[in-house]
């Protein structure tokens, strides 16, 4: 049968991911979207969009909407009804294809614990589990706990020994039923130093199954992955063969037909690997698999609904060359990866033609608390690895993204390290290697940097302050002290000041042991920031000053300086002795009241992001004074949740 | 805007010869000096003040105008060589001048309390009663940073230096002008904004009191009548600073306070707000033309003036190097060749050039009436750069009328309504003074160059005349002549005259607005036009052109 329609049950990069794929097959393509995608770069790529007032898990206003506009497939993307079965069989009821596996396949497979008991049966390895905590000592400490239906970190939690583990068992299970409606959990073994690696399938309606070689997905902050590449530094190709083979063995065991993905843990010392679920959906990292063997994935799964044969064998399939891949995502890493919110105030990068991104952003778009904070994926492919990792590592050098706080520049660390070039790129990478991976740039491009920053706002006050501007700036017949710019970067203060002489602006860092005077000339401001000559070096940078802060990027990656006002706003006060939101989210629990005793560590309040709780612990002994929350309250990053004293 | 098609104007300077040079190492040398005054004006009454004020957290007072302002404008600051030569910290104890606040134009006036505690010396009377007239006369606002002890009631403190002596003959009966001018601003509709930083008792407290607006500052702000001790010996009523005349009382229970301020930088903040909300709109008297710098470099004009002033200028190369792209029209080029006449833009706005070129010949005197007159007819502000010995005297030029045809140039003069700007770059002499709208000819700003002289004669002459008249009176009484008494006689009251006349001299005294580096000039008149552009000009009415 063939499909004319397709409409894209999904929002941000992967629906336009696919909008592209169905608008080069020459197909017709219809997004949906919520009250806050209104203007969602999905919305304005495809051919009709359509408005689903209650969000994109609403089954039936989807079905109905996709029937309205005669629809022929409904492509669900990830995360959201990707891999619900219930919704699956609605569509497929509605005899509008579904571009996925099976329901059945999917059930079978979204249930962690048959999955595990159908691999047992193949004779493929998996790791011993139980849903009984009785059974933990049997499996042995450190113990991950894990909830049935779980994926993407939600409901997951590792315990190091006995006494953490009901505790762990009670969050995950509230986590669980929060996120899944499911609050059951089981525990499996948790291996240190293991790698994920994973194998991506294409099977058609005629029983014929393939493999599309390994994607390694080691590099995980908070249990998701942040860096995959293919192929994986680490497989020998006859580990290689075993690993596709078993994967080859389940999906055809099981009739699998569309793209899937198995996962397997790795065993970096005894190269065992263990079966751990498969994925009934297209991954968020397909890209790296599509560009190393040149498969437009999702092209493959529309032919295969359409009723085609796969149109390749197994020995076509070759994997050409390296890719990587990172998530941009908008977090913290110093705050321990949260999320962060924020409006994107610049967004240019270069667009290199080995480097693909899979982007669901745009300047001015909006990052809210609702849904997933991943903005893009950036791919580069290369010859060698050494090359793609190069390649990527200078499209984010390059990237210049202000007004929202970004994982970026922790990811040009992670390309940068040589652990990671060298291929060590095990579980425990980010944990291994985190002195290196936060490091900041040299007080000495810092300097420069403030320099940089401080002759932008010198020339960008001339566009402001129009008043007398055909005089020189600062000047006087008489004397006043000179112009400055206060910066503060990394919990530092930070004072610049400037004259003009002869057609020079001198600059001059004060308030410092060592004062550093540079000399700027032929300065001009550029459409995305500035030109000049610092102490005869030519230097090209672009600006962002968006709030408070000033965001600048020479080539080297974005660098954030606080730019302080001179000027106080009245309404900020800070509330000494106060504990502050750590990220946007809801007050789940509040655990003490006005007037309480509390010790330095104990557990206050409970905030939900992101469908994960976190904890707000005393930061000192003392007696709380003021409580500002209420449970249920949405709060701001940084919000005053109570005073303690 | 439109396009200055005016004709370019040739150079004939030779910045290479001896002599230019010579002017020039004397220029520079002057300028260096003013420079190094600028540097004592930076720290008023010296570290160990500023470093006891900054202990309260307390800003040197130039910090705060520089804070007021917007970033990286400029600041025409007025009268910073006040009180210089006299025991009077050069600067005068105050700052005074005018700056951009909130895009506004703002005549800003702040006592320094670390010069006598902000005390009013005869010096901050003199430069305060300046800025009222610097905003009333272009109808900017008037921000007064107040922080004074009150009176200098020490009284004559000098008595030993001509200078001071003249401006300390001052009666308190005299007093009290500067509160009736700031209320005269108000009812102009001049808004007056007063931020107290400190004590403002007994006088001061009319600073804030003449004001539209107040912005006090938490625990630092004070203002009462009478302070503490004054109000026990008045009254036998014990208080203290805070519920005397607090800021906060002020703010909560007075209402002599409209703004309460949290520190010195969040008064400045809401002194800017206040400024943002006055709802001034700057509309241009002017058809202002496109413009390019001047051709020549304003180098040039280091080496044109001699010390003894005896080098012939042609003004010509003065006007070429401060007016856009060097474009001079001039008028009646060819008549009275002394006075040289003609219109010009700088920065684009339009102004009419009066520059002398030699002394005033009745001629020159006619063209020039002419000139002042067809600019009022077209509200032209006008420019007068002085380099004048005077009118010229002698039996022939008598004959001719020198007397009637300079009153008439200085009737018109007087009777010009336009905005005058005057440069005294050399000498200003005599009634050639009066006659290129000198300090007494309501100017809107006169400003000098470091060669400057003013004064009735030059110094040489005025030594001689001072003898001849000697000799007479000795004639007359019959008594013997003492020619070596004389001799020494000449030389000295050459000198005393010769110092008085500089420059320096002049703008301590704050007979003029300030000393400018000449290479400054267009900078100065650029800024001087957009100032007086905020108040509506037009010329004289009454009469039309007289064909003279």
């Amino acid at each position: 049968m063939k499909i004319q329609k397709i409409l894209v049950a999904n929002r941000g990069e992967i629906a336009l991911r696919i909008i592209k794929t169905i608008r080069e097959l020459g197909l017709d393509s219809v997004a949906i979207y919520s009250d806050a995608d209104f203007d969602g770069i999905h919305v304005h790529n495809a051919d009709e969009a359509v408005f689903i007032p209650n969000g994109y898990l609403d089954q039936d206003q989807i079905i109905q909407k996709a029937k309205e506009m005669n629809v022929d497939a409904i492509h669900p993307g990830y995360g959201f009804l990707s891999e619900n079965a219930d919704f699956c069989r609605k569509v497929i009821s509605a005899k509008i294809k579904w571009i996925g596996p099976d329901p059945e396949t999917i059930e079978l497979m979204g249930d962690k614990i048959n999955s595990k008991e159908l691999c047992l049966k193949e004779g493929i390895p998996t790791l011993l589990k139980t849903t009984n905590a009785k059974d933990a000592t049997k499996i042995g400490y450190p113990i991950l706990v894990k909830a049935s239906a779980g994926g993407g970190g939600k409901g997951m939690r590792i315990v190091e020994n006995k006494k953490d583990l009901d505790e762990a068992i009670d969050a995950a299970k509230r986590e669980a039923k929060s996120s899944f409606g499911d609050e059951r959990i089981f525990l499996e073994k948790y291996i240190r130093k293991s790698r994920h690696i994973e194998v991506q399938i294409l099977g058609d309606n005629y029983g014929n199954v393939v493999h599309l070689y390994e994607r390694e997905c080691s590099i995980q902050r908070r249990h998701q992955k942040i860096i995959e590449e293919s192929p994986s530094p680490r497989l020998t190709s006859s580990l290689r063969s075993e690993i596709t083979k078993s994967a080859v063995t389940l999906a055809s065991k099981i009739g699998y037909k569309s793209a899937g993905t198995v996962e397997y843990l790795f065993d970096e010392d005894t190269n065992e690997f263990w079966f751990l679920e498969v994925n009934t959906r297209l991954q968020v990292e397909h890209p790296v698999t599509e560009l190393v063997t040149s498969v437009d994935l999702v092209k493959e799964q529309i032919k295969i609904v359409e009723g085609k044969k796969l149109s390749f064998k197994q020995k076509d399939i070759k994997q050409n060359g390296s890719a990587i891949e990172v998530r941009l995502y908008a977090e913290n890493p110093k705050n321990n990866f949260l999320p962060e919110i924020g409006q994107i105030a610049a967004l240019s990068y270069p667009d290199s033609k080995s480097v693909r991104w899979d982007i669901g952003i745009k300047k001015n778009d909006v990052i809210t608390p609702n849904f997933d904070p991943m903005l893009a994926k950036i791919i580069a492919y290369g010859e060698t690895r050494k090359q793609a990792t190069s390649l990527l590592r200078k499209e984010l050098e390059n990237t210049h993204l202000a007004g929202i706080r970004t994982n970026k520049e922790f990811l040009i660390k992670c390309l940068e390290n040589s652990s990671f070039k060298r291929g060590k790129t095990t579980s425990d990478f980010i944990e291994r290697e985190s002195k290196k991976l936060f490091v900041e740039r040299s007080k000495k491009d810092v300097d420069i940097l403030m320099k940089i920053a401080t002759l932008w706002t010198h020339e960008k006050t001339k566009e402001e302050n129009t008043r007398l501007a055909f005089l020189p700036r600062n000047w006087t017949n008489g004397t006043l002290p000179k112009s400055y710019v206060e910066y503060e970067y990394e919990e530092e203060l930070f004072c610049y000041e400037y004259t003009a002489e002869n057609q020079k602006i001198l600059i001059n860092r004060k308030l410092f042991e060592r004062i550093s005077t540079s000399t700027a000339s032929n300065i001009k401001l550029t459409p995305e920031g500035i030109a000049l000559q610092l102490d005869e070096r030519f230097i090209t940078a672009k600006v962002t000053e968006n709030k408070d802060n000033i965001t600048l990027n020479d080539g080297f990656g974005d660098i954030v300086f606080k730019k302080l006002p001179k000027f106080s706003d009245p309404n900020e006060l800070i509330i000494e002795g106060s504990l502050t939101a750590p990220m946007p989210g809801k007050i789940l629990k509040i655990n003490i009241k006005k007037g309480s005793q509390v010790s330095q560590g104990e557990a206050l309040i409970i905030l939900e992001a992101m469908k994960m709780e976190h904890t707000i612990k005393a930061n000192t002994e003392g007696t709380v004074t003021e409580v500002f929350v209420n449970v249920g309250d949405q709060v701001e990053n940084g919000a005053d949740l109570m005073k303690v004293e | 805007m439109y396009k200055n098609i005016a004709p370019i104007l040739k150079t004939n300077l030779d910045t290479s010869s001896d002599i230019f040079i010579k002017n020039k190492d004397m220029m520079l040398d002057k300028i260096n000096y003013l420079n190094s005054l600028l540097k004592e004006v930076e720290i008023g009454g010296g570290q160990y003040h500023l470093d006891r004020l900054a202990a309260k957290g307390k800003m040197p007072v130039r910090d705060r105008v520089k804070n007021l302002l917007d970033q990286d404008t400029p600041f025409l600051e007025l009268s910073p060589y006040a009180a210089w030569g006299t025991s009077y910290t050069v600067g005068g104890g105050c700052v005074g001048g005018v700056g951009v606040v909130a895009g506004k134009e703002c005549v800003i006036f702040a006592n320094d309390p670390s010069v006598l505690g902000g005390a009013m010396s005869v010096y901050v009377w003199e430069k305060w009663m300046r800025c009222i007239e610097v905003a009333r006369d272009n109808r900017l606002p008037f921000i007064n940073l107040v922080e004074s002890a009150g009176a200098d009631l020490r009284g004559r403190q000098d008595t030993s230096n001509n200078k001071a002596r003249q401006l300390d003959n001052f009666h308190f009966a005299s007093s009290g002008r500067t509160f009736y001018e700031m209320t005269e601003l108000s009812k102009l509709k001049i808004p007056v904004i007063s931020i107290v930083f400190g004590s403002s008792t007994a006088g001061g407290a009319y600073q804030p009191g003449m004001s539209d607006y107040n912005i006090f500052i938490k625990n630092q702000s004070k203002a009462f009548l009478a302070g503490p001790p004054l109000v026990q010996m008045a009254t036998g009523e014990i208080s203290d600073d805070e519920t005397l005349g607090g800021a906060k009382m002020h703010s909560e229970v007075s209402g002599f306070s409209d703004y309460l301020a949290e520190d010195e930088v969040d008064a400045l903040r809401i002194c800017r707000n206040v400024v943002s909300h006055l709802n001034i709109v700057k509309k241009s008297n002017f058809a202002l033309t496109t413009f390019n710098d001047p051709l020549y470099d304003s180098d040039g004009l280091l080496g044109l003036f001699s010390e003894d002033l005896k080098s012939q200028v042609d003004i010509r190369e003065v006007i070429m190097r401060f007016i856009d792209g060097s474009q001079f029209e001039e008028f009646k080029p060819l008549y009275g060749p002394s006075m040289v006449c003609g219109w010009a833009n700088v920065f684009g706005y339009p102004v009419g050039i009066l520059g002398n070129n030699g002394p005033i010949y009745p001629e020159t005197a006619e063209k020039s009436t002419s000139f002042i007159q067809l600019c009022n007819q077209t509200n032209t502000p006008l420019v007068f750069l002085h380099n004048v010995t005077g009118f010229l005297v002698g039996k022939e030029y008598e004959r001719q009328g020198i007397i009637k045809k300079g009153a008439q140039l200085i009737n018109t003069v007087s009777n010009s309504t336009v905005p005058h700007i005057s440069f005294i770059l050399g000498a200003s002499y005599g009634a050639g003074t009066y006659a290129m709208s000198g300090k007494a000819y309501n100017n809107r700003f006169l400003f000098t160059w470091p060669t400057a002289k003013i004064a009735v004669m030059g110094p040489k002459q005025f030594a001689g005349v001072m003898s001849l008249v000697r000799k007479a009176k000795a004639k007359r009484k019959g008594e013997e002549f003492d020619e070596k008494l004389d001799k020494q006689l000449v030389e000295l009251v050459e000198n005393a005259a010769e110092q008085e006349s500089l420059a320096l001299s002049a703008s301590s005294m704050l007979t003029d607005d300030g000393i400018i580096d000449p290479r400054d000039t267009r900078n100065v008149l650029g800024f001087c036009l957009s100032v007086i552009d905020n108040s509506t000009i037009k010329g004289a009415e009454g009469y039309g052109v007289f064909r003279l």
